[in-house]
């Protein structure tokens, strides 16, 4: 299956991400449990949404992890992977934003994003919202 | 019993694996024995978080222990030399609080022993850990294996204590806190 930005989406029993267009930029829904039988999926995903963000020049990527059950750390490091890339990127200015949408329940989301958004401060923000 | 599943990633249903619980004094303590399985992981994940949820009120508390959990088992899955790898949850009465051990045990490689007694000390020595966390995000975001991120994830993101011990080939890690229990 592919999206008009023409990255395949990840579906796995246990683990789906998808991307899609919008208004300002680029999302990206992952839902389920991300754990290391995918971290090898979830890397060059990160990889060609990275590409195509820099290619479309959009503004902000949302990256919804509403939906997430667990995070381990092999696919906590593909976001460090692709944060670190978005910081070497050349300029004054990191190219896009990189908003996450978190429930502010969920505490291994807090903790973890508060590490990314130490990680790459100004290219990371937090949105926690108060869902289970 | 089953057989051994040939690959960490078999159908779980071919994994072979024991749970034990006993009651010691003011300690309760369960182990699961199991064959290196990667699909095993978040199903024990899931049934020690409804275990914690039991004896704890507090979800914070549940999912820190849930992460334990998850990242010690995908280490013995990952870093197996050949063997069936143990969990051991102990959970020892205090008053008013319970102080819970998360175990994981299993045979090694000796660089991974090695890595993993470096890493523990390193942390142990970091003045700021949550510094020595981003250090290491830094470092390795780039490498594909062994970051060493999991274990540094318990403790920086966990906050649980971690330690270790090795006989020969085998190695256990421990991750430890001691939290508030469920009021009875």
């Amino acid at each position: 299956m592919t999206n008009a930005l023409d990255i395949p989406a990840i579906k796995e029993a246990s683990f789906e991400a998808s991307v899609t267009s919008e208004d300002k930029g680029v999302r990206l829904d992952l839902r389920g449990s991300a754990e290391l039988q995918v971290s090898d999926l979830l890397g060059p995903f990160l990889s060609r949404v990275h590409q195509e963000a820099l290619r479309l020049g959009v503004r902000e990527v949302t990256v919804d992890l509403l939906k997430l059950e667990f995070m381990n750390s092999s696919c906590f490091k593909r976001l460090v992977t692709w944060l670190s890339a978005l910081r070497e990127v050349e300029g004054q200015q990191p190219p896009y934003a990189v908003r996450f949408l978190s429930s502010s329940r969920v505490r291994w989301q807090k903790a973890s994003l508060q590490a990314l958004s130490c990680f790459a401060p100004g290219s990371v923000t937090v949105e926690a919202r108060d869902v289970a | 019993m089953s057989s051994l599943p040939e690959h960490p990633d078999a159908d779980p249903r071919e994994a072979h694996f024991e749970f034990r619980s006993h009651r010691k004094g003011d300690s309760y303590l369960f182990e699961l024995e199991f064959t290196p399985n990667l699909r095993l992981v978040p199903i024990v994940r899931r049934f020690v978080s409804d275990f914690y949820g039991e004896v704890f009120a507090d979800p914070e508390i549940i999912s820190r222990l849930a992460l334990a959990t998850h990242e010690l088992m995908e280490n013995a899955v990952r870093h197996n030399s050949g063997g069936e790898a143990r969990l051991m949850v102990e959970l020892r009465d205090m008053p008013g609080a319970k102080h819970i051990s998360v175990r994981i045990g299993n045979p090694s490689y000796p660089e991974n022993i090695a890595r993993v007694r470096r890493l523990l000390e390193d942390m142990e020595r970091a003045p700021d850990l949550f510094q020595f966390y981003l250090h290491l995000m830094r470092q390795t975001a780039r490498e594909p294996e062994g970051s060493g991120l999991g274990l540094t994830r318990i403790r920086a993101e966990g906050e649980m204590h971690l330690s270790h011990t090795v006989q020969g080939q085998w190695v256990e890690i421990t991750a430890s806190t001691t939290c508030p229990a469920r009021p009875s």
